[in-house]
């Protein structure tokens, strides 16, 4: 038994010395069960403190490791080696470099270098609409969302963006907020105006459409002639819906022309099932974030 | 993926050390940034957290000088091979031409190594690379360790557990006293330049 013991707590020893220190605590509970059941072993008591202290100094020192933040701020020259190394365009535009750089940072979770990043890039006018999600999306992961409003009151009273891209990076930040769990009154949706009857513009009503979740869309010219393509709908704005279509689904993108109309439309709603055309309104490829090189896909519902 | 500068006869390329925690990687580097001075082309830089384990990469320089009529330049990095950093480790095997995977040889940790294995099969698929066509080597490190009594998988029992389908070279190592790492880092760049020649139809 005492040779066991001994074996144990040398190995739990060597284990600890090469940082092993889950395995080592096993040995040393093992060799502190056997110690436990010794009655008859001179000094078992004290032998017995001196593991069960070793295992609590252990314990103390894995729940210090695992209780490590994952992505702490590391100092400015690691940030610029992280920029430096991680940025690389893959469209090989050097107008991206500074925003690739910047997005290194943030996925490497130095999001307030970040942000001071993202802030400066809002200059150039052909990477303002996305530096800014990114601004959003970073202060979005440390919970900041009253400085997400605060940026939205500057951008607003500067007149950053357009009124369609504003409203765009709104939806876009409820989104992001909501999927967190959180949520600021600044962003909510407006509610519709209740208005006198007598005041209503006499205009041409738009079509009322129907939720859609999926379409299918059936081919009858080009690579997917005579097939069907199926596609979930990510968001639908009215009768517009908009799709994902994965990188990999080269094909199907390659058939997409914006501006056709598709007669052989089918979409998916929960209540019904209908036919009818579709106008491709945008194809454009993820410039950004987790689904970058994806494409978004943008269809006009046109029924009956 | 390896940078090529036509007119400058210029290739930069990305080996990466992957394999489970404290297996011995960032001592790898060490090692080759110890040894190896000629050829290294700046500092090693690395990136520690709580209990001296890497929290986003190591990152070492080197020149190998003309190869074929190329300056080639090669860049090593180390992954974290904690579980929890499973994000990190994909961004830095982003653009990977060689990889080095660490086996720890310590009996205990047998499904340690399978894990990280198949984390890297995992990653690298998701990057649209099969391990079994990325030029690979793998090192058995730690055998000094049996010297101390501590138990160690036979080399056949980790060939068995790790290679059995990969085949890929492997090579005993002690990082900590230099052993096998610079046969096991030769290797693996003789695999990824020879590789990276066929894909790049780089010839002098």
């Amino acid at each position: 038994m005492l040779k066991k013991i001994k074996l144990l707590l040398q190995e739990a020893e060597l284990y600890r010395s090469q940082s092993l220190l889950t395995e080592a605590r096993r040995k040393y509970l093992s060799a502190s069960d056997l110690l436990t059941g010794a009655d008859d072993l001179k000094n078992r008591d004290l032998l017995l403190n001196g593991v069960n202290n070793k295992v609590k100094a252990l314990e103390l020192e894995i729940d210090k490791i695992n209780g490590a933040t994952s992505s702490p701020e590391v100092d400015a020259k690691v940030q610029d080696l992280i920029k430096q190394l991680f940025s690389i365009p893959e469209s090989g535009n050097d107008e991206r470099a500074p925003l690739e750089g910047a997005i290194a940072l943030a996925k490497f979770g130095q999001f307030e270098r970040a942000v001071k990043e993202f802030k400066q890039l809002l200059a150039n006018e052909s990477l303002r609409f996305e530096a800014a999600k990114n601004i959003i999306r970073c202060m979005s992961e440390v919970s900041d969302s009253e400085g997400i409003v605060a940026n939205f009151e500057d951008w607003d009273a500067a007149s950053f963006f357009k009124v369609d891209q504003f409203e765009k990076l709104k939806k876009f930040t409820r989104e992001i907020l909501e999927k967190k769990g959180m949520k600021h009154a600044f962003f909510d949706e407006p509610e519709p105006d209740i208005l006198p009857e007598s005041v209503f513009p006499e205009v041409e009503e738009e079509e009322d459409v129907i939720d859609i979740n999926a379409i299918s869309i059936a081919f009858v010219e080009g690579p997917l002639a005579g097939q069907n393509v199926e596609l979930d709908v990510s968001f639908q704005n009215g009768n517009i819906i908009t799709m994902l279509i994965p990188s990999k689904e080269k094909l199907t993108i390659e058939s997409l022309s914006v501006g056709t109309v598709m007669d052989n439309v089918q979409y998916f709603s929960p209540i019904a099932l209908f036919s009818g055309k579709g106008l491709i309104a945008q194809l454009a490829e993820i410039a950004a974030g987790p689904k970058k090189g994806d494409f978004s896909l943008d269809i006009k519902v046109i029924s009956g | 993926m390896a940078i090529f500068n036509l007119q400058k006869r210029e290739i930069e390329c990305k080996v990466v050390y992957y394999g489970p925690g404290r297996c011995g990687k960032t001592t790898n580097l060490e090692y080759i940034f110890k040894a190896y001075k000629k050829q290294i082309a700046g500092e090693m830089v690395s990136i520690n957290t709580e209990g001296d384990r890497t929290l986003f990469f190591d990152f070492l320089p080197m020149g190998l000088g003309k190869i074929r009529g190329c300056d080639v330049r090669v860049q090593l990095y180390t992954v974290p091979g904690q579980v929890q950093y499973s994000s990190t480790r994909k961004l830095v095997l982003k653009g990977v031409d060689g990889l080095v995977f660490v086996a720890d040889s310590l009996e205990i940790r047998r499904e340690k190594n399978m894990l990280s294995l198949k984390d890297l099969q995992r990653n690298l698929k998701e990057y649209g690379l099969s391990i079994f066509k990325v030029p690979l080597v793998m090192q058995f490190n730690k055998r000094d360790l049996a010297e101390q009594g501590i138990p160690l998988m036979s080399v056949d029992q980790m060939e068995r557990d790790l290679n059995r389908q990969l085949k890929v070279p492997t090579y005993t190592g002690s990082a900590l006293k230099g052993a096998g790492v610079g046969d096991t880092l030769k290797e693996c760049l003789k695999l990824t330049l020879k590789n990276l020649q066929k894909e790049l139809k780089w010839s002098s």
